[in-house]
């Protein structure tokens, strides 16, 4: 019987972005669920979400959950990436099923400069690999500003579509905060 | 009255699809474009007396086929179900585009038959009318019972020609009485109303003034306040007045006081009738209102022009803010416990105005290989939508972050 990986994001961008990129690794006897769909970022931390959930994990029975949240701060400023993981604590006590937070440093964006070949060539700029993602401050708000002048201007509904070409490989080797996602995801999986 | 259940065939989107309604508010949700406005169209233009008997507009003349069960209390109570199957079909004969029509009626009361169902061929004729005998004399008192089951439609766009509201009208009254005006009859229900009834005010006004037996006796001045005491004394439009100033921001209407009359050619006229809205304490005429406050005053109108029978809302919260909305929903269940109103919608606030026992209230659209269909929900989803409505609160919660539609 598969097993049902069920996700919840600030909003559809993020997690079809992250279902696409766990996809490449993680695709037989699993299928992907999405358990709140419309929802935004700040409606994350309200009490009738939680409630949501917990319906909605009796209706789809998740075998894990993946959240997914953006830190709106770079890996210095703990105090917004420890509200985030004290938020996801907190929901945890409340859920009965096994989950794993992926804590995106600012925003999901992040994660395409850690492989923005694909970027580049899709909207024919030369962005500078090799960076630490997690320093990375406003990355939405770059990539915006280097594709001003282009014809081809970076949208954020275009990342689902830009995460199913990236390699998720080199997202692990390049990314710090990805690659312990990525392990505690598979640790899960393994133990159901 | 109302309607219980619908079979469409062959209408836009809608190949076969059965819908069934309960008494009182009805919602139909689901996404664009699956069929919602066609079901409403649809019902509009066949479910009703003339709808069978009389001739359809030239561009309703196709072929239809359909069935429907209306419900109604005859006056012992029982629950009278009538079932209209109906079938028009184009022939041609010697040339000519004729029609045929093959009509079944079946009843029943406190579900059980009253009798099988009883047929009736009516054959082509030039008139399409339906030619008086035995077997047509029968099918119409059979039948009679639906003349009236009133339908009113309040669709996306208020008719571009609101005769009345937008433009003034003139009177001319000869002097035995006789009334004329170039107003059109008005696409507003209720405007026909507060037309006829105006006119009878009038005259009874002018019939018991004893200073004035005859009409040459009044001057300019008095017909012109009889002309606006008689309006402000109708009751259909001290009726309206309450609803309007409850539900939208027109808090009064009149008629507008710079009426002109003069007498030419042994005839009395009366120009520039008109009616004025009062919004926000400044009387303006129908076209300085904005559209949302046009669209409320329409669906209100048609809404309490229905006595017996169904009133079809295209969306209602269209060009409305949410705290009207939630108003004009309110004045919706309040008139549905005196009718059968079916509303299509994609409002959450709409949605909420449901309680957990009402959820057989709802239809759902969708579209399907076999076209548009329609379903209540299932008892899973009633447990769902009242787990939403007790622990997160409203039902509309479960319609937008889960996927009601999608089940």
């Amino acid at each position: 019987m598969n097993k049902v990986i069920g996700l919840v994001g600030e909003n559809p961008n993020d997690t079809l972005s992250i279902r696409y990129l766990l996809e490449k690794k993680i695709a037989t006897k699993v299928s992907y669920e999405l358990l709140i769909k419309n929802i935004r970022g700040h409606q994350l931390d309200h009490n009738r979400t939680k409630e949501t959930l917990k319906i909605e994990c009796e209706r789809k029975k998740p075998d894990i959950i993946i959240f997914i949240r953006d830190a709106d701060g770079i890996c210095t400023q703990k105090d917004k990436i420890e509200d985030c993981k004290q938020w996801h604590k907190e929901l945890s006590k409340q859920l009965n099923v096994p989950n794993v937070l992926l804590l995106n440093i600012y925003e999901l964006e992040a994660l395409i400069f850690a492989d923005i070949d694909v970027f580049n060539r899709i909207y024919k700029t030369s962005i500078k690999g090799n960076r630490d993602v997690t320093f990375i401050e406003e990355p939405k708000e770059e990539l915006i500003r280097q594709t001003r002048k282009l014809p081809k201007k970076y949208c954020e509904s275009d990342c689902p579509e830009l995460f199913k070409q990236m390699n998720i490989d080199k997202i692990i080797s390049n990314c710090s905060y990805f690659k312990h996602f990525y392990q505690n995801v598979e640790k899960l999986l393994s133990a159901q | 009255m109302f309607l219980k259940s619908i079979v469409v065939n062959n209408f836009r989107s809608i190949q076969n699809a059965r819908a069934d309604f309960d008494s009182g508010l009805n919602i139909i949700i689901g996404k664009n474009g699956v069929g919602k406005s066609n079901l409403l169209t649809y019902i509009f233009q066949n479910v009703s007396y003339h709808a069978i008997v009389s001739r359809p507009p030239r561009q309703r003349a196709n072929n239809v086929e359909f069935e429907y069960s209306v419900c109604f209390n005859d006056t012992d109570e029982n629950l009278n179900e009538l079932t209209i199957y109906f079938k028009r079909e184009k022939v041609v004969t010697n040339n000519e585009l004729e029609y045929t029509r093959h009509i079944k009626l079946s009843k029943s009361v406190n579900d059980t038959a009253l009798y099988g169902d009883k047929n009736f061929e009516i054959p082509a004729t030039t008139e399409f009318s339906l030619s008086y005998n035995e077997s047509t004399a029968e099918f119409l008192t059979e039948f009679d019972v639906l003349r009236k089951f009133q339908t009113q439609y309040v669709s996306f766009e208020i008719p571009q020609d609101p005769g009345w509201l937008a433009k003034s009208v003139k009177y001319e009254i000869d002097t035995e009485y006789n009334l004329e005006s170039d107003m059109l009859i008005p696409h507003f229900a209720i405007l026909l109303d507060l037309y006829l009834t105006l006119e009878t005010n009038f005259f009874s006004r002018i019939a018991k003034n004893e200073a004035a037996s005859k009409i040459e006796d009044l001057d300019a001045e008095q017909i012109k306040i009889f002309f606006l005491h008689s309006f402000d004394s109708l009751k259909v439009k001290n009726d309206l007045e309450n609803v309007l100033s409850k539900y939208s921001p027109i808090s009064d209407i009149r008629l507008n006081p710079n009426i002109n009359t003069y007498y030419a050619e042994n005839k009395i006229l009366v120009e520039n009738l008109i009616i004025e809205f009062r919004v926000n304490n400044a009387w303006i005429p129908w076209g300085h209102l904005s559209d949302g406050t046009k669209r409320l005053f329409y669906l209100i109108t048609q809404c309490l022009s229905v006595t017996d029978g169904m009133l079809l809302i295209e969306e209602p919260e269209l060009g409305i803010h949410p705290h009207q909305l939630y108003s004009l929903m309110q004045f919706i269940r309040d008139q549905a416990n005196y009718k059968q109103i079916i509303v299509s919608t994609h409002s959450p606030i709409v949605l909420d105005i449901l309680s957990p026992d009402e959820l057989h209230r709802i239809n759902i659209a969708k579209l399907t290989p076999k076209g548009t269909q329609f379903h209540k929900l299932s008892d899973a989803q009633i447990e769902t939508a009242q787990k939403y409505m007790e622990l997160v609160g409203d039902l509309s919660h479960y319609w937008l972050h889960s996927d009601l539609e999608d089940e």
